[in-house]
């Protein structure tokens, strides 16, 4: 699902953010990215999500070579991800089942039953009681949850969160990975960025250290 | 209840977009009527030409062609009799008119008008009325045109600097919308860019990114054009009251269609390619 082969990523200055980055992700795994601030974990999640291009070396993203892309085919390729945000992007003029639903509508589905699987999925999360409501008027945990779920909706065949559970308390952080989990369950890959290194020890999953933008550990918690 | 600041803008947008039409559709009917004149003036010419002779067959057939062959509408010939006739109403109604008549009928040329016949044949409208009025003033009243002859060369000398004008105008009004569009696109994209750039993050191409911003443009488009097309038939018929008192026609030149059709098609398109460019511009 994920290839990269020596990539390296140089910002002008130069900056080197990634430095002959070597990783393989299998479909259906489900993979934390740790590192402290400034190791490159921002930058290489963004190449893998295909916003910003490796300076050199070889990026195979969910069958897609992003080192060769096109910009044209940038959008199809990321239709086949979803996102969760730090910062959430939700759009605050547009009601919570509308952000849900956003993936849907631009992928080309009808309204209707993009609305329908909204709110499907909102009843899941326990939010449908917020479908009609600004997410300005939304806790930050709520915000996050929504984020979630338009990541969600699409059933991509990888999902990319940075950091998905840090507005959570404890309990809602669970049932948030338990989610992403069960993604994995159908196939979906999920490769989430963190901090919460103790979330990190009870999932048990294969974890990716990342700093000074090398990787330095790959391997179970 | 508070009006939101991009629909604000849009209607402003719109009522600029709507004078600035309104201008245009004046300009371009003002020159659509002075072309009608024109050629109203022209074509119409009315010849009443007095002969103290009877004209011969040969000299009716060909005062008969010069109609058709420099659209004068009509010449009438007053032949001697009929002169002598009119010489007795003229007796009859002023004396002092008729002295006057009378020691013009004795100068007359005799069938003077054959002395050009040859000329103008290969003469121009222009100075065919000139010659034949030039003429015929020498035989009598002469004036009995629609239009005199400095009117119609007046309108079209002015005709060709007014459709200049109109062009310039034109053109200067086409960039005009297309930075008010352009510039109404930047408000609004500025408004909407966190929007835009979620909706680029999860996979929206430019094209679906672009298509709200486009069809707003078009809408003010559509909207701007259909006000001015108003705007401009209600001063039409203001203009109308006033250019019956100057000019020497009844028509004031309308709208067609396919006029209105071409026009706002060309306003939807500058709509659309403004907002359009604005747009890629932001996405890039």
């Amino acid at each position: 699902m994920i290839e990269l082969s020596h990539a390296y990523k140089t910002f002008p200055g130069p900056v080197h953010a990634l430095r002959n980055v070597d990783l393989y992700i299998q479909k259906g795994e489900f993979v934390f990215l740790t590192g402290p601030s400034g190791a490159g974990k921002t930058t290489l999640f963004k190449i893998l999500c295909g916003f910003e291009d490796v300076s050199s070396g070889k990026a195979q993203v969910a069958g897609f070579n992003l080192d060769q892309i096109k910009a044209s085919a940038k959008p199809l390729f990321r239709r086949k991800i979803g996102v969760v945000f730090q910062d959430f992007k939700l759009i605050s003029e547009k009601t919570t089942l509308e952000n849900v639903v956003l993936p849907l509508i631009i992928q080309g589905e009808k309204r209707k039953p993009a609305l329908e699987k909204g709110e499907a999925l909102l009843e899941k999360l326990g939010l449908i009681e917020r479908r009609n409501l600004s997410p300005e008027v939304l806790s930050g945990g709520e915000l996050q949850r929504i984020a979630i779920a338009r990541a969600l909706i699409h059933q991509p065949p990888l999902i990319m969160a940075d950091e998905p559970t840090g507005n959570l308390d404890p309990e809602r952080s669970e049932e948030i990975m338990n989610l992403l989990e069960d993604c994995t369950q159908k196939g979906t890959t999920v490769f989430v960025i963190t901090h919460d290194h103790e979330m990190v020890r009870r999932r048990k999953k294969r974890v990716i250290t990342i700093k000074n933008g090398e990787i330095v550990k790959d391997g179970r918690a | 209840m508070v009006v939101p600041k991009k629909w604000i803008l849009m209607m402003m947008t719109t009522v600029v977009l709507a004078i600035c039409m309104v201008f245009v559709l004046s300009l371009y009917l003002g020159a659509k009527t002075v072309h009608q004149v024109t050629l109203e003036a022209q074509k119409n010419v009315k010849l009443e030409i007095f002969f103290k002779e009877d004209l011969s067959e040969e000299e009716l057939n060909w005062i008969d062609s010069l109609k058709t062959k420099f659209e004068i509408q009509e010449i009438s010939l007053v032949t001697k009799a009929q002169a002598q006739s009119l010489f007795v109403d003229l007796m009859k109604a002023d004396w002092g008119s008729m002295a006057q008549d009378a020691q013009l009928l004795e100068s007359l040329p005799s069938s003077a008008i054959i002395q050009f016949h040859d000329e103008l044949k290969s003469e121009t409208l222009n100075s065919v009325t000139e010659k034949v009025v030039s003429e015929a003033s020498q035989l009598s009243n002469y004036d009995s045109y629609i239009f005199q002859k400095d009117w119609a060369q007046w309108l079209a000398t002015y005709k060709k600097f007014l459709s200049e004008i109109s062009y310039g105008f034109g053109l200067f009004v086409a960039l005009l919308i297309f930075l008010i569009v352009s510039n109404l696109n930047r408000s609004l994209i500025f408004q909407h860019l966190k929007e835009i750039e979620v909706y680029h993050l999860i996979g929206a191409t430019n094209w679906q990114i672009a298509k709200p911003f486009i069809i707003r443009a078009i809408s003010i488009g559509i909207v701007s054009i259909g006000i001015s097309v108003g705007l401009t038939l209600s001063l039409r018929k203001f203009t109308l009251i006033k250019a019956n008192q100057i000019l020497p026609t009844e028509q004031i030149a309308s709208i067609g269609w396919l006029e209105t059709t071409i026009i706002a098609g060309l306003m939807i398109f500058l709509c659309a390619v403004s907002a359009k460019i604005c747009v890629k511009d932001q996405i890039k």
